[in-house]
C-alpha cells in the first residue's frame, strides 16, 4: 500500500534520532550523558512546576466533584497549542515541502501523499501536545481513579480533537503565506501577522478568563457550563470521558473526521497549485543603482544575525516574543500606571514575601530567557556553514557576534520595560539601577550559556527552520536554561534576603551571574576555533 | 603554493575517502580534478578549504597551514562549492558586501570588482533582489563573484561549471585564464573531460580516495584523449 510506504520513508525522514538530536549520539557517548542530564533535568523541572500545579489543582478539584474541570484544561491546551504548532508547520508539511520535486513526477496519487505529509505533521503535534497534557491527564486519572475503559476513550477522544485547529489554522497559514508572497517584504509582514494572530488569541483567551469572580473556581465552573453550551465539541470531550458517553464520542468523531476527509480532498489541488508555484522563480529587474558599502568585520557578522533574525518568520515570533512582550509590558505598564500600585499592593499583601521588584524582575528575566537566538543561530546556518567556515574570521568572533546580536535583541526592550514599569510603580531609583543591572547580568548568562549549548548540540540538518527553532536541542536546552537559572538565581536571593536586603542580595547575585558569564564566555572563545572545524554543516 | 602533503580522511573509520594524497599546485596552475562519483573530490576539496577535518597530513597555503594557521591560510583561498548554497535572505549586494567585509576589500576596489563580474556575468539588474528570488545559475554566479572579488591567490572550485550557461562558462574559463596569468592557482574538480583537457595545464585523476594520475595533461594524454585514458584508469583494479 502507498500510503504506508510513503509513511515508512516519511517517519525515518522526519524521527531518526540523528534528525531530532542532530547527532549521532553512539559516537559521542559524553554527549549522550550530557543529553540524558538535560532531558532528565528539563523533565523534572517540568514536573515540579506544570505537572504539581496540576496535581495541586487536581487535590482542590476531587473533594469538590468537579475533577472534569481537568479535561477542560486538557481540551483548551491541545486546542491552542495545536493551533501554535500547526500555524508554523502546515506551510511546510502540506503547501510548500521540500521534496515535492521528488514525489510529484512518481506515479503516486496527490491524495496520499497529501494524507501521509498531514499524517507526519499530526505525529509531530500530537508528540509535542503529550509533553503537555500528559502532567494533567496523570492528575486526572489519579483523583478520578484508573480505567481501562475512560483511558481508552481518553484517548480516542485525544486523538480527534486536534483536527478541526489543524484544518483552520493550516487555510490561515496558507492566507497569510499567500497575503505576505504579493509584498516585497514578504516576511517581515509574514512575522508582524503572526504576531498579530498570537497576541489576538492571547487577548481573546484573557478576555474569556476574565469572569470578575472573587472565587476563581466558580468562575471556572461557570466558565465550563457557558463553554459547554457554546462549544459543543468541548461539551462532547468531558461527557465521552468522564461519563463514557459514547454518543458524544462518535459526535466529536464526525465533527473532527468528516471535515478532516473533505478537507484533504477540498485541498489536494490547492497544495499541487502551491508547491508549484514554489518552484517557479521570478526574478525582477532592479534598476535602482547597486551600491556597495563597508562595514567593519564584527558589524558585518552582527547584521547579518539581524537579517537572518527578520528574514525567518518561525525564528522571529519563537525568539522575539519576550521583547515584544516587554514591550507590551512597559507601555501598558505606563498606561495603567495607576492600577498598578493596587494589583502590586495586592501581592504583597498576599503574604507570599515578594514585593513589586521581584515581580517585575521575574517578569523580565522570563521573558530574557525565551530570547535564545545564541542556543540555535549556528544550526540555522545549515547548509550555509561552508560560507563561514571557509571564510577568514576567527570562530571566536562569529560566536561573539551572534552573542551580541542576542544582547541587542533582548536587554534594550528589558531596560525599555524597568524604566516604564519603575515609573508606573513609582521605584526609588537605586531598586531601578539593581533591576536594570541584574537584568544585563542575567541577559549575559543565558546569552553565553546559550552559545555554549549551540556548539556542542548543532543541528544543521534540517528540512524547515522550524526544527531548529521549535524541536531542537539546542533550543529546548536554551529556554530551560533561561528558566533554571532564575530558579538558582531566585533561591540565591530568597536566602541572602534574610540576611541581608534584598536589593543588597540582588546585586550579589548579579555579580555571581557575571563572575560566571566570564568563565562560560572564556571557555566559549577558547573551545569554539577547535570545534567549529569538526563541526559537518 | 597549494601543498597537499599525505592527507587521509575517513567518514566512519572504516573506508578511506581520502587516502595519503600528495598534490603541489604552483602559482599560475589550471589544476583539474577527475574522478567518478564518491571519488573523494569533494572531501580533498572541502579539506583544503578548512571546511572538513582530516585524520592525516597536512594542507599548507602559501606555507600556512590549514590546520594549526587556518586564519592565514584562508585569507588567500576562494572556495566555491558544487551547490551554491548562500544565504536565501540577502539580496545580492549584501552577500557581496558580507564577502567584501570578511575579505577587507576597500570599498573602490569592491565597488569596481562587483561592477566589472556583475556586468560579466549578467546579473548587474538583480543584484538588489533577494538571493531567494534567484535562478540556480543565478546563484552559481552570485557565488563565483563572492570568490572573484577578493582577487584570491588559491582558487578552489567543486564542479565550478554545472548550471552555468554557455556564455557564463565561456567567460569563467576566460577568468580563470587571466587570474592563472596573475599568479592565481585554481583548483577545481570537473567530470566534464573535454574541459580540463582544453583548460588545465595540469590535472589529477583520483580513484577511492587514490590519485592515480597526475601531472602536466600533455604528457598524461599523450595521442590520446583524456577521456581514453580516465576509463582505462577507471577500469584498472
Amino acid at each position: 500500500m502507498m500510503y504506508a510506504r510513503l509513511m515508512k520513508i516519511f517517519l525515518k525522514e522526519n524521527f531518526s534520532l540523528r534528525r531530532l538530536l542532530g547527532t549521532d549520539l553512539r559516537k559521542n557517548k559524553g554527549k549522550a550523558i550530557l543529553l540524558g542530564l538535560v532531558i532528565l533535568y528539563a523533565l523534572g523541572a517540568f514536573l515540579f512546576t506544570f505537572g504539581y500545579m496540576f496535581f495541586d489543582f487536581g487535590k482542590l478539584l476531587a473533594p469538590l466533584g468537579a475533577i472534569d474541570i481537568l479535561l477542560l484544561y486538557i481540551f483548551l491546551f491541545t486546542m491552542a497549542v495545536s493551533l501554535i504548532l500547526v500555524l508554523f508547520r502546515a506551510n511546510g508539511y502540506l503547501f510548500r515541502y521540500k521534496d515535492f520535486e521528488i514525489l510529484q513526477p512518481l506515479p503516486i496519487k496527490t491524495r496520499t501523499v497529501l494524507f501521509a505529509k498531514a499524517t507526519v505533521m499530526m505525529i509531530m503535534n500530537y508528540a509535542g501536545l503529550c509533553i503537555f497534557i500528559a502532567p494533567i491527564a496523570f492528575s486526572y486519572f489519579y483523583f478520578n481513579g484508573f480505567a481501562i475503559v475512560t483511558f481508552l476513550l481518553f484517548v480516542v477522544a485525544f486523538l480527534l480533537i486536534p483536527l478541526l485547529p489543524m484544518i483552520v489554522f493550516s487555510f490561515i497559514s496558507l492566507l497569510i503565506a499567500r497575503i505576505t508572497a504579493r509584498f516585497r517584504k514578504s516576511n517581515i509582514l509574514t512575522i508582524i501577522l503572526l504576531f498579530v494572530v498570537f497576541m489576538g488569541i492571547m487577548a481573546l483567551s484573557l478576555s474569556i478568563n476574565y469572569g470578575g469572580d472573587l472565587n476563581p473556581l466558580m468562575s471556572i465552573r461557570e466558565l465550563v457550563d457557558q463553554i459547554k453550551g457554546v462549544y459543543l465539541p468541548m461539551a462532547w470531550f468531558m461527557d465521552a470521558i468522564h461519563n463514557h458517553d459514547l454518543l458524544s464520542l462518535l459526535f466529536l468523531a464526525l465533527v473532527n473526521v468528516v471535515p478532516f476527509y473533505l478537507f484533504l480532498i477540498v485541498v489536494q489541488k490547492l497544495t499541487t497549485k502551491t508547491n508549484q508555484m514554489g518552484l517557479s522563480v521570478v526574478t525582477r529587474k532592479n534598476t535602482k543603482a547597486v551600491k556597495s558599502q563597508s562595514r567593519p568585520l564584527f558589524e558585518t557578522l552582527v547584521i547579518k544575525e539581524f537579517r537572518k533574525f527578520i528574514n525567518v518568520p518561525s525564528y522571529a515570533v519563537n525568539a522575539g516574543f519576550g521583547p515584544v512582550f516587554l514591550f507590551l509590558a512597559g507601555v501598558l505598564g505606563l498606561i495603567f500606571k495607576n492600577k498598578l500600585p493596587g494589583l502590586f499592593g495586592y501581592i504583597e499583601a498576599s503574604g507570599i514575601g515578594i514585593n513589586a521588584q521581584i515581580v517585575v524582575l521575574v517578569f523580565v528575566a522570563f521573558c530574557l530567557s525565551t530570547v535564545y537566538t545564541t542556543a540555535i543561530t549556528l544550526s540555522l546556518e545549515g547548509k550555509n556553514f561552508w560560507i563561514i567556515k571557509s571564510a577568514p574570521i576567527k570562530p571566536s568572533l562569529i560566536m561573539n557576534a551572534k552573542l551580541v546580536f542576542n544582547l541587542f535583541l533582548g536587554l534594550p526592550f528589558a531596560f525599555f520595560a524597568l524604566i516604564l514599569l519603575s515609573v508606573g510603580l513609582s521605584f526609588p531609583l537605586l531598586d531601578f539601577f539593581v533591576l536594570v543591572l541584574f537584568s544585563a547580568a542575567f541577559a549575559l548568562l543565558t546569552s553565553v550559556i546559550g552559545s555554549i549549548i549551540n556548539l556542542h548540540f548543532p543541528k544543521f540538518d534540517f528540512i524547515n527552520d522550524i526544527e531548529v527553532v521549535k524541536q531542537s536541542i539546542g533550543a529546548m536546552i536554551g529556554v530551560l536554561s533561561g528558566f533554571g537559572i532564575i530558579v538558582i538565581d531566585g533561591v540565591g536571593v530568597f536566602f541572602l534576603q534574610k540576611l541581608i536586603s534584598w536589593e543588597l542580595a540582588l546585586v550579589i547575585i548579579s555579580v555571581f551571574d557575571l563572575v560566571v558569564f566570564q568563565i562560560l564566555f572564556l571557555v566559549l572563545n577558547r573551545t569554539s576555533d577547535k570545534i567549529f572545524v569538526k563541526l559537518a554543516g | 603554493m597549494l601543498q597537499i602533503k599525505g592527507v587521509s580522511k575517513s567518514y566512519d573509520g572504516k573506508h578511506l575517502a581520502c587516502n595519503k594524497i600528495d598534490l603541489e599546485i604552483k602559482e599560475g596552475d589550471i589544476y583539474g580534478f577527475i574522478g567518478h562519483n564518491g571519488a573523494g573530490k569533494t572531501t580533498l576539496l572541502k579539506s583544503i578549504a578548512g571546511i572538513i577535518d582530516f585524520d592525516a597530513g597536512d594542507v599548507l597555503i602559501n606555507g600556512h597551514s590549514i590546520r594549526t594557521e587556518p586564519l592565514e591560510a584562508k585569507k588567500v583561498i576562494a572556495y566555491v562549492p558544487d551547490n551554491p548554497n548562500v544565504y536565501e535572505s540577502l539580496t545580492g549586494i549584501q552577500y557581496l558586501d558580507f564577502m567584501g567585509d570578511v575579505f577587507a576589500i576597500a570599498l573602490d576596489k569592491r565597488q569596481h570588482l562587483v561592477d566589472k563580474y556583475a556586468q560579466m556575468f549578467e546579473i548587474a539588474a538583480v543584484l538588489n533582489n533577494p538571493i531567494s528570488s534567484y535562478s540556480h545559475g543565478m546563484k552559481q554566479k552570485i557565488v563565483l563573484i563572492g570568490a572573484l572579488i577578493h582577487e584570491p591567490k588559491v582558487m578552489l572550485l567543486d564542479e565550478p561549471f554545472v548550471g552555468l550557461d554557455p556564455k557564463a562558462s565561456y567567460l569563467l574559463k576566460e577568468v580563470f585564464k587571466d587570474m592563472c596569468s596573475k599568479g592565481t592557482l585554481i583548483f577545481f574538480s570537473t567530470h566534464v573531460l573535454e574541459v580540463a583537457e582544453k583548460l588545465c595545464n595540469k590535472v589529477a585523476i583520483i580513484k577511492q580516495g587514490k590519485i592515480v594520475a597526475n601531472g602536466n595533461t600533455l604528457d598524461i594524454v599523450k595521442d590520446h584523449s583524456l577521456e581514453d585514458i580516465f576509463m582505462e584508469l577507471i577500469k584498472e583494479s
